[in-house]
């Protein structure tokens, strides 16, 4: 391939502490405006600002699930710049040495599984939100200020839109797994920017790093990679180059629009705050926080493959939420055949919760019901496509499957006798059909089928009607 | 040695106007400052750790515990416009 598209990805995520990063004010999301303050998140003057514990502990367990090494001594820095949304005029951040350093995310890529490494996580405080009024106003909310913030920096080691968005499934699977952040794009609590350029393989050339902000989504974030790798390659095509900006992504036009040229370097001036103490780690607190650490996503993939002889894929796609992996063990447990389980929750549950957009724990029936409901197909109480409208039922009302089969008269017919009769009768209405069959044409077999179905109001058992059916079509 | 243009930029960051007559007087004064620090060099600071605060103190660290935070009513107290309960500025756009 002539051109190398290069990316490198920045993600804020906000962490679920009870309280800010610096002062005793509830980190809780939303609230009544300017309810969530205090001297400190305000910046008053005075105001000390006194480190969470919490976040240290949780900024530690990201580092840890993402295998970075964590620094036994480490402090934290003004990052100076001048903006409404930031009270004191700078941000307390961290600069040459960032709590977590070095690390990686494993990735399974087309090409098969790569380690995506990383700069660094550092803590951080969140600012504040402005509102833009059409009055030519803005008006400001400061609960979001002193919410605290890790900072994750890949190296740019990614190379396309695919193996960005995996990255960005896998880092937000495992933030939510560690319960460290709930990773909602919506509120804000990850947010993602994007660094990238491309190469010219051929010629050596280079095109300049382009910032994309304002990604509200990983679908956002592909589509707004596609649309930059191409600007880029047209750009390089026609012997020109990118220029080194700032832009955003823009989701009604599909493109990405220019917010800044990134002329001189901002200067941040970095330096030390002295108000908050060096940070000291010892190793029995890192040992207890990587004691705590609940299983994994890649630990826990391994585990179902192993134990329950699930295929890589099918592993993949039920520890992609700890949510998930829970439910379907769950289930497993009330009905042992894994194989069974994974197909009904990869298929019609899975699904129907993507497709409406809904997590696990909205689900009005638990693990208990749906293996009662897989117990009765594989039971052949009822047949598989009745199986497939009792979970819809339990989907809208949430009722036991064996009280909607009862109440819907839906057991399954596999009476031999009462199958034949209806078999003959169906045969005996549709003579055509019986000629088509002999005449070679198979499709005829499927159109009975469904007659017989329809007589059955779908209850007929469809292996014993099927091997009934030719039977009786070849003897006629 | 501190040039004019390191002044602007400098004037920028701190959110200052300058004018022109006035930037020969800040660049003496700027330059006699910086020498003065020049003589810290002097000092040989191989093997010696870098104190990041002269507080020898660690980990003062905050429990994890929600306390009650100001009204709205005091949080916008000492603001000299507020709307709907937000501080209110000219509008700012980045």
């Amino acid at each position: 391939m002539r051109y190398k598209t290069i990316i490198g990805l920045e993600i804020h995520v906000e962490l679920m502490t009870k309280t800010k990063i610096f002062c005793s004010c509830t980190n809780e999301f939303g609230g009544e405006v300017n309810t969530h303050c205090c001297p400190v998140c305000l910046g008053l003057p005075g105001a000390m600002p006194i480190l969470n514990k919490a976040v240290l502990e949780y900024a530690m367990k990201a580092g840890i699930a993402f295998n970075c090494n964590i620094a036994r001594n480490t402090k934290m820095d003004r990052k100076n710049y001048f903006y409404s949304d930031l009270v004191k005029g700078y941000q307390i951040s961290q600069d040459d040495i960032p709590l977590c350093e070095g690390g990686y995310i494993e990735i399974e890529s087309k090409e098969g599984p790569k380690k995506v490494h990383l700069n660094r996580i550092h803590i951080e405080e969140d600012t504040g939100k402005s509102v833009h009024t059409e009055d030519g106003d803005t008006l400001l909310d400061y609960n979001r200020a002193g919410v605290p913030l890790i900072e994750i920096v890949s190296k740019p080691e990614m190379n396309s839109a695919e193996e960005a968005r995996l990255f960005l499934e896998k880092l937000r699977a495992t933030l939510k797994y560690i319960e460290v952040s709930d990773c909602k794009m919506e509120e804000g609590s990850l947010r993602c920017d994007i660094n990238i350029n491309i190469v010219d393989m051929e010629t050596g050339n280079k095109t300049n790093i382009t910032e994309i902000k304002n990604l509200n989504s990983f679908r956002a974030a592909v589509k707004a990679i596609e649309h930059e790798e191409k600007r880029h390659i047209d750009l390089l095509k026609e012997g020109k180059n990118s220029e080194k900006e700032t832009r955003r992504w823009d989701e009604v036009q599909g493109e990405t629009i220019i917010m800044r040229q990134k002329g001189g370097a901002a200067d941040y001036r970095f330096a030390v705050d002295g108000d908050i103490l060096p940070i000291e780690i010892s190793e029995e607190w890192i040992e207890e926080i990587k004691n705590s650490l609940p299983e994994l996503p890649h630990d826990k993939k391994q585990r179902f493959i192993r134990e329950y002889g699930l295929t890589e894929y099918d592993a993949e796609v039920l520890t992609q939420s700890r949510d998930i992996a829970l439910f379907y063990e769950d289930t497993v447990k009330h009905i042992d055949d894994p194989k069974l389980v994974s197909n009904w929750i990869m298929g019609d549950v899975l699904r129907r919760l993507n497709d409406e957009d809904l997590e696990v724990d909205s689900l009005k029936f638990d693990s208990k019901a749906l293996a009662d409901l897989i117990k009765l197909v594989k039971d052949e109480k009822i047949n598989n496509n009745t199986g497939k409208k009792v979970l819809r039922d339990m989907f809208e009302t949430g009722k036991d499957p064996n009280s909607i089969v009862k109440e819907k008269g839906l057991i399954q017919i596999s009476d031999q006798g009462e199958l034949s009769s209806i078999v003959d009768k169906v045969l005996d209405d549709n003579q055509q059909s019986i000629e088509d069959y002999k005449n070679g044409k198979d499709r005829a077999v499927g159109y009975l089928m469904g007659q017989i179905m329809k007589a059955t109001r779908g209850k007929a058992n469809p292996q014993l009607v099927n091997k009934m059916l030719v039977e009786k079509l070849e003897s006629r | 040695m501190i040039k004019k243009d390191d002044i602007y930029k400098l004037a920028e960051l701190a959110k200052l106007s300058i004018h022109e007559d006035e930037l020969e007087v800040y660049e003496e004064k700027l330059n006699r400052a910086i020498e003065s620090l020049e003589k810290i060099k002097e000092v040989n600071t191989d093997n010696v750790e870098i104190t990041y605060n002269v507080n020898q103190m660690k980990n003062p660290l905050r429990e994890d515990i929600v306390r009650e935070s100001l009204s709205q009513n005091e949080v916008l107290k000492n603001t000299v416009e507020e709307q709907y309960g937000y501080f209110k500025i000219l509008k700012v756009m980045d």
